[in-house]
């Protein structure tokens, strides 16, 4: 395929471009039987793109200034979440935990919770705690409520009310078997508003947004965006400068902040705000139509600014709510995007692409491929989605495009047509790697989570700018896997 | 009274350390399902499935570097409500026919399946049945336990269930207990060890398979490597089919050289060929590391790091000539703190990010060893961290070859510019 090399038969392996490092387990590749490869005909998960609802809410509780999730649950549920938090932004994740041991499991959760809380507060001095169920504090049914309203009891008594009034609580139902991180973020971003909104009947000329799993370059190049609009805006859950700072030694206090974050009082405007756009429809509109309904904030939840119209969309929405002009600086950005996709348009058109990841990556990237002249072969939405196949489906159409949309299926299954049916490229995130190799087909990195390759947390992906930098690495991939290195431009 | 108390260690309180975490502590302790994972996680020819919802599927995955595929039940809403032994049974029998040289399966208990007890026992029998492999049910509820020490003794106990009688090897075979291959240490102790004409049958679970371990009786003494529960598993083999034990550690030139010498008084290997190994060895490591030395000279480290890697780690930093401040383990046992006590005077256990950071703080040292869950915090104070399980590309830091990456990585870690460039100030 690839300068034409050959297919190596090993030990009688007829595995198309099969690697030959890679050691065979049995003398015969032998086909999975076909009835058992659609995920809907398994009662077994293999390598599922999603991962379990605490998750999202931690990454969105991690977005708020001096703030602290506080997982009811046994360890592991934390451990998991904070290597995840490290591997893909090289930061500290401060992230507390239950400790769920037997006696939790047996007589409940309210001794942790309660002096969890009570440590948290004496030693970190936060800000905000989020409470975040699991599947085992869920099944065994605490009742979280309650249990906090001792805490918070017992806080006021011991360290005064002043320290009562200092600390935020919020609490988020995400247990791990009704949903997947997409939808921990999702009610996260709901509680949050529910808890801590309120209206003054004065609305101000704040621009709300929710940021869904976009990556602290994306809300940079969101803030850049929004400058250029000369809009007052709030960011909702900001991990850019929470998730990605500066290192600058020892501070003069400890423990140590990140000194970013969404400030708890931008929550308590929200009520009041002039609109509200959530970024990402499957994480975090639930928010957006929260606020709509309780304070009558126009609220809108829209596909990822990824791409040319993805991002149309969004400055035209923002400058109809804000009743702000388009800026020439804007037009001169999306002049430049549509500059570098005419350079390339050569190496991109007609390039068959599979797609995986969250639902809204892969929403908001079909759409850009699909500009770029690329055809959608297989794309894998990571867990179920109500609004991602729609608006897959309603781009393709426009297109003229009939892709296989696998909706709430695993890599499994993805993997496997894959196989059968090699694109030119798969866009996706670091798991699509084994695939990638194995058919020898480029990836193109993005989205949650990539943790093998440095600077994506850094590099954004959205807006004009972002749709650029997301171009060259696809035309770069393809550069790297199927040109020869110095003849290209000769 | 402590002067007392130390000269009488009949009476120091001993049950210190591994007790229940505090709530809100920001322990680096993790679940017994973790525990469970990391030793059965690269085991071959093995079905791994994880009876539970999507998450522990996903984790799962992330807990060795080499892991086998791991299936998971994807557990749904209605199925935590009405039990989901139905879904088990299929999943298994699917797992199977996907997988058709499995040997066997491990059938994982999270959280969801513990509490709502499921009765998994009776469905592997089922299955066990129908297919005509083993199943083995790991009971490792991520609740069950106060931290990941008892996955491990849960693992070893079903690994231990696996072994076949079989008689021993005329040739010097060993097993490796308690390896985990991290960054490619087995291939490094084989290797070691073919020097002095000692095969390797398997190292559980740095390169293991199940028939490898059915057959693991054969091997004539085992080298127990890390941890209270891989003792406990060598000295059931012990008991059950007569192999000999020997506590080994390939940390450090003082501890290879006193290791081999072991084993090849075990074997009665000719002595010259050892200490030929031995001084070909060291030199070769002195050689190496001979032009840093200097850097190394007095350097404070602090170590954060799992159980049994304390004093093997910190007895390697004191032969290149660190000074460790303080150590502390995350889920050690007595054993693993008193290793410890000869590297260092402080010892404690289980720290929280709270008291990482306050350490950071009063000790100021110079390197950080810590896990790599916990890496980034120390940087963002400004003190570089080795951190393990090192990535592949570091390397092994077992053996002599380990020694020299080991080095090579605190030279790395410790000479960076970019540190000096932090603590000189922007014009």
């Amino acid at each position: 395929m690839i300068n034409n090399v050959k297919e190596i038969p090993i030990e009688g392996i007829t595995y198309k471009n099969l690697k030959i490092e890679k050691e065979p387990l049995t003398p015969e590749y032998t086909p999975p039987p076909p009835e058992l490869i659609p995920a809907k005909n398994r009662a077994v998960c293999i390598d599922p793109s999603r991962t379990c609802m605490p998750f999202g809410a931690m990454w969105a509780t991690l977005g708020v200034h001096r703030a602290i999730p506080f997982v009811q649950g046994a360890q592991g549920c934390t451990t998991y979440v904070r290597y995840t938090f490290s591997r893909v932004f090289r930061e500290p994740a401060t992230i507390a935990n239950a400790s769920f041991h037997e006696d939790a499991a047996v007589f409940g959760g309210r001794k942790n919770l309660i002096r969890g809380v009570r440590n948290l507060v004496c030693r970190y001095q936060p800000e905000l705690i989020s409470i975040v169920t699991t599947c085992s504090s869920e099944v065994i049914g605490d009742d979280i409520n309650s249990f906090l309203d001792e805490a918070i009891e017992l806080m006021e008594e011991e360290m005064g009310p002043e320290v009562r009034d200092a600390v935020k609580f919020v609490v988020v139902n995400t247990p791990s078997f009704a949903g997947s991180h997409v939808e921990g973020y999702n009610r996260a971003a709901r509680e949050f508003l529910k808890t801590l909104a309120k209206s003054t009947g004065q609305s101000t000329e704040d621009i709300y947004f929710i940021p869904g799993f976009m990556m602290p370059g994306d809300i940079r190049e969101l803030k850049h965006m929004m400058d250029l609009m000369d809009v007052s805006y709030r960011i909702l859950f900001d991990i850019s400068d929470t998730l990605d700072c500066p290192l600058v030694g020892m501070p003069n206090r400890i423990p140590y902040y990140p000194p970013g974050g969404t400030k708890v009082e931008e929550f308590v405007r929200a009520g009041d705000a002039r609109g509200l756009f959530a970024l990402s429809p499957d994480a975090g509109g639930a928010g957006a139509t929260w606020l709509e309904r309780r304070f009558k904030v126009p609220s809108r939840a829209i596909t990822m600014p990824i791409g040319v119209k993805n991002t149309d969309n969004l400055i035209k929405a923002v400058a109809e709510v804000a009743e702000r002009p388009i800026s020439e600086k804007i037009r001169w950005e999306r002049g430049i995007l549509l500059d570098a996709m005419a350079d390339t348009l050569h190496y991109t058109m007609s390039k068959r692409v599979a797609l995986c990841g969250d639902p809204d990556f892969v929403a908001a990237a079909t759409g850009f491929v699909c500009e770029l002249g690329m055809i959608p072969t297989y794309i894998l939405i990571g867990t179920k989605s109500r609004t991602a196949e729609a608006t897959i489906r309603e781009v393709c159409e426009e297109y003229g495009h009939n892709p296989v949309i696998m909706n709430d299926s695993d890599q499994f299954e993805w993997e496997y047509a894959l196989k059968n049916d090699i694109p030119d490229v798969i866009l996706g995130h670091s798991r699509c790697v084994n695939i990638s190799r194995e058919i020898q087909v480029p990836l193109v990195r993005y989205g949650f989570p990539v943790y093998d390759r440095v600077g994506f947390q850094r590099e954004p992906i959205i807006g004009y700018r972002g749709g650029e930098r997301l171009l060259a690495r696809i035309v770069n991939a393809i550069l790297d896997y199927h040109y020869p290195d110095d003849r290209t431009h000769q | 009274m402590e002067a007392f108390l130390f000269s009488h260690p009949e009476i120091w309180p001993q049950r210190s350390c591994g007790l229940a975490t505090e709530p809100g502590s920001m322990s680096q302790r993790s679940c017994v399902y973790f525990g469970a994972r990391y030793v059965l996680g690269p085991v071959r020819e093995a079905i791994h499935l994880v009876h539970g919802a999507v998450g522990c599927g996903y984790y799962g995955k992330m807990v060795r570097g080499t892991p086998a595929p791991l299936f998971s039940t994807d557990m749904r809403e209605h199925e935590v409500i009405f039990g989901a032994r139905q879904k088990l049974y299929k999943a298994l029998v699917e797992a199977f026919a996907l997988n058709p040289e499995a040997r066997g399966a491990f059938v994982y208990i999270t959280c969801v399946t513990g509490l709502i007890g499921e009765d998994a026992l009776t469905v592997a029998e089922e299955v066990a049945q129908k297919i005509g492999k083993p199943v083995k049910v790991i009971s490792c509820p991520g609740f069950s336990g106060s931290s990941q020490a008892k996955g491990h003794s849960v693992s070893y106990k079903a690994l231990l269930e696996l072994i076949k009688p079989l008689p021993k090897a005329k040739e010097p075979v060993v097993n490796l207990i308690g390896e985990y291959n991290v960054g490619g240490e087995t291939k490094v102790l084989k290797d070691l060890l073919g020097q002095i004409g000692v095969k390797v049958h398997l190292s559980l679970t740095g390169e293991a398979s199940w028939s490898r371990i059915e057959t693991m009786s054969r091997a004539r003494l085992n080298l127990l490597f890390c941890g209270t529960t891989a003792e406990d598993f060598c000295r059931a083999m012990k008991k059950a089919f007569g192999t000999p034990y020997m506590k080994v550690s390939f940390y450090g030139l003082k501890s290879i050289a006193a290791s081999l010498r072991k084993i090849g008084a075990f074997f009665e290997l000719p002595e010259t060929l050892v200490e030929e190994v031995i001084s070909h060895g060291e030199q070769q490591v002195l050689a190496k590391i001979f032009p840093w030395r200097r850097h190394f000279w007095g350097k404070k480290a602090l170590i954060v790091l799992g159980a049994h890697r304390l004093g093997p780690q910190g007895k390697m930093l004191k032969e290149l000539g660190c000074e460790v401040v303080a150590a502390a383990s995350i889920f050690g046992k007595d054993n693993n703190h008193k290793e410890a006590t000869e590297v260092t005077s402080i010892v404690t256990d289980n720290p929280g990010d709270h008291e990482l950071e306050e350490a950071l703080w009063v000790f100021k040292p110079d390197i950080v060893l810590t896990n790599a869950r916990e890496q980034w915090r120390p940087v963002k104070l400004g003190v570089p961290v080795l951190s393990f399980p090192q990535p592949k590309d570091r390397g092994p830091y077992a053996g002599y070859v380990g020694m020299i990456n080991f080095a090579r990585d605190l030279y790395k870690c410790l000479n960076a510019p970019v540190w000096k460039l932090l603590n000189s100030s922007l014009l």
